[in-house]
């Protein structure tokens, strides 16, 4: 039987967001806090 | 055995004020997201881009207490990806840009084959050491060379022109590049670009 020596291409990549986006997403996190105030919500980012 | 704890209960404990469940829930869908989202913008910083933006969405939605589809965390995290992907797609069809990116370059299709300067420089002193050395050759040879090399003219021409026959032509040719050979090991002269 003939073999086949054509590479399947991969189209997925395993890739991470760095440690620094996450660092970056936690900290934004801590310091958003959302204020309810007469049925309104209000964000607060406190740096 | 590691003990993982559900999704559900992790969102929970996010917004009751426990900051350490969010890292978990980052960390635990990192690669996932993050290779989704890639696998569809095929660009490192466009992707990590857009992992940012649908965690500051996740952020917001689970602050603002709007979250309601409990026990489902993943795949509306990757629906958010999902549509910051399409206008991602929608906004660079409104402004096309083309640029590099990992995999691929532009300027490695699209080159510039002038010389930069310093080799046109060096390109002009060859020429000009040669021209000195092939006047040092023998008339007939000489002839012959100039009429091949800088006039571009075929053997049957340059045989018609000078009246001699092709061979002898040929001849002159070989014996004229091997002159300008020994002209140039006899003198250590370099002739590179």
């Amino acid at each position: 039987m003939e073999n086949i020596y054509s590479e399947e291409q991969r189209l997925t990549r395993t890739v991470k967001a760095s440690q620094g986006t996450v660092q970056f997403l936690l900290s934004y996190s801590k310091s958003l806090q959302v204020v309810d105030c007469k049925n309104q919500k209000f964000e607060i980012n406190l740096n | 055995m590691e003990l993982q704890i559900d999704d559900s209960i992790l969102v929970k404990n996010y917004i009751a004020g426990d900051e350490k469940a969010l890292e978990v829930l980052i960390n635990r869908y990192n690669q996932r997201i993050s290779s989704f989202i890639y696998s569809k913008v095929l660009d490192r910083d466009v992707a990590e881009d857009i992992f940012q933006d649908t965690f500051i969405k996740v952020i917001k939605t689970l602050k603002r207490g709007s979250y309601s589809e409990e026990g489902k965390f993943l795949p509306w995290v990757m629906r958010i990806a999902h549509n910051l992907i399409i206008d991602h797609f929608r906004k660079n069809k409104r402004m096309p840009k083309f640029e590099g990116s990992d995999d691929f370059n532009i300027f490695s299709v699209i080159k510039d084959d002038k010389l930069n300067a310093e080799k046109r420089i060096i390109k002009d002193q060859i020429d000009r050491d040669l021209t000195l050395l092939i006047e040092e050759l023998p008339d007939d040879q000489k002839e012959v060379l100039v009429m091949r090399i800088y006039k571009d003219m075929s053997f049957k021409e340059i045989s018609e022109n000078t009246g001699v026959s092709i061979n002898t032509a040929l001849g002159r040719m070989r014996y004229a590049l091997i002159n300008l050979r020994k002209i140039v090991d006899r003198h250590n002269i370099v002739l590179t670009n």
